[in-house]
């Protein structure tokens, strides 16, 4: 076969990834968390707006149910822990971006881990006390 | 140590032939100092010639022997098989390029990207040869060992981004691009760095770091990156001259 016609057979590709590094993860985690507190600020921004435009009962109303689902109140926990890791991990990323930290980044994602960690628990714990 | 064996897993796939890939599984005694391109050659001498594979200096200064070893992509040459911990190993080729055979991938598509920022120093007219930027003076950045690279892809075989989009230019070629933009005495920087100041280009990279995790020259082209944005920053406020 010719280099020409090599250059355009479609052929397979792999897309193997490094699952082994710390960078991998912090990334996956970023995006993953980044999207969960979009999708809530617009779930949240809906049922805040259409039960207030209902008036001062039906917002009463929503409110009520969900502050007395147990469920939910373990999904504000996640919540929590959402931002304060995609926090943590921005505050890394932004190091990065005024050009500190490029040779300590996993130390810094640690780090920022530890911080973030205990300020999880610390709500967590106010949370249920 | 000579009476131990690895079982190597090494991907199989012959375009022309084989309508799907597949792994064969090869028990290769292991000699002193084995390094997985000793591996592939024992193979291809003692078991199943057909066995493709790419390599030249066998001392990692020429970049063709990347492959996906265990997980990472890494130099075949520079990765000893006692290096990794275990009696298995799994070998497949390059990610992110098309596979020419086996473990041999096209790297047509990382040199293009290669080329598309100039790889080259262009010299100002003005300026007679040699100009020199003393060690000491305030011109001078520290590119020193950005300019390590062995153009192996291993950095390119690892990043994300690359994985996901096809036009990004990958981690090499921006790292070249910052060497060059570094440099005060090439009369296209400003040029240079409109072609990787766009979203395939440093705006793509999200500081994964995949890429510094795996370079066998142990280059951060996350760095090189962020020097980049920084200047395509300032060349937007005028300035970066
Ligand atoms: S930056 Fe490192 S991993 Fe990437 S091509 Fe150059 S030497 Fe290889
Ligand atoms: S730091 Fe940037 S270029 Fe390097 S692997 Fe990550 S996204 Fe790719
Ligand atoms: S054979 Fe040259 S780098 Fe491995």
């Amino acid at each position: 076969m010719s280099n020409r016609e090599m250059a355009v057979t479609p052929r397979f590709k792999t897309h193997s990834q490094v699952w082994s590094a710390v960078g991998m993860w912090a990334w996956m985690l970023h995006r993953l968390t980044g999207i969960g507190i979009v999708l809530y600020l617009l779930l949240h921004a809906t049922l805040m707006g259409t039960s207030l435009i209902r008036g001062a009962e039906a917002f009463n109303a929503t409110l009520n149910t969900l502050m007395t689902n147990p469920v939910l109140h373990l999904a504000e926990i996640a919540l929590v822990g959402a931002i304060i890791y995609h926090g943590m991990n921005g505050i890394r990323l932004l190091l990065f971006d005024i050009g500190i930290g490029f040779s300590r980044q996993k130390e810094i994602f640690w780090v920022s881990m530890a911080i973030g960690a205990a300020m999880w628990i610390f709500v967590i714990i106010s949370k249920l006390s | 140590m000579s009476s131990q064996e690895i079982k190597a897993r090494i991907f199989r796939y012959d375009p022309e032939q084989d309508v799907e890939p597949r792994f064969d599984v090869y028990t290769i005694p292991v000699i002193k100092n084995m390094a997985i391109l000793d591996v592939v050659f024992h193979v291809q001498n003692y078991i199943d010639k057909s066995l493709a594979f790419r390599c030249s200096c066998r001392i990692g200064m020429c970049g063709s022997c990347a492959m996906y070893i265990n997980g990472k992509p890494r130099l075949a040459c520079r990765t000893q098989v006692s290096s990794l911990g275990t009696s298995e190993v799994t070998i497949m080729p390059l990610p992110n390029l098309p596979i020419i055979r086996d473990l041999a991938t096209d790297m047509e598509p990382f040199f293009e990207k290669w080329k598309k920022i100039k790889p080259y120093y262009v010299g100002k007219p003005e300026l007679k040869d040699p100009v020199v930027i003393r060690p000491d003076s305030d011109e001078r950045e520290f590119i020193d060992q950005m300019l390590d690279c062995i153009t192996c892809g291993c950095c390119y075989g690892a990043c994300s981004m690359v994985a996901t989009n096809e036009d990004y230019l990958g981690p090499a070629a921006l790292n070249r691009a910052y060497t060059l933009v570094a440099d005060k005495r090439d009369s296209i920087r400003v040029e240079r760095l409109k072609a990787v100041g766009r979203s395939y280009g440093v705006w793509r990279c999200h500081d994964q770091f995949n890429c510094a995790e795996v370079c066998p020259k142990n280059l951060v082209p996350t760095k090189s990156i962020q020097q980049l944005k920084k200047r395509c920053v300032m060349q937007k406020f005028g300035v970066f001259k």
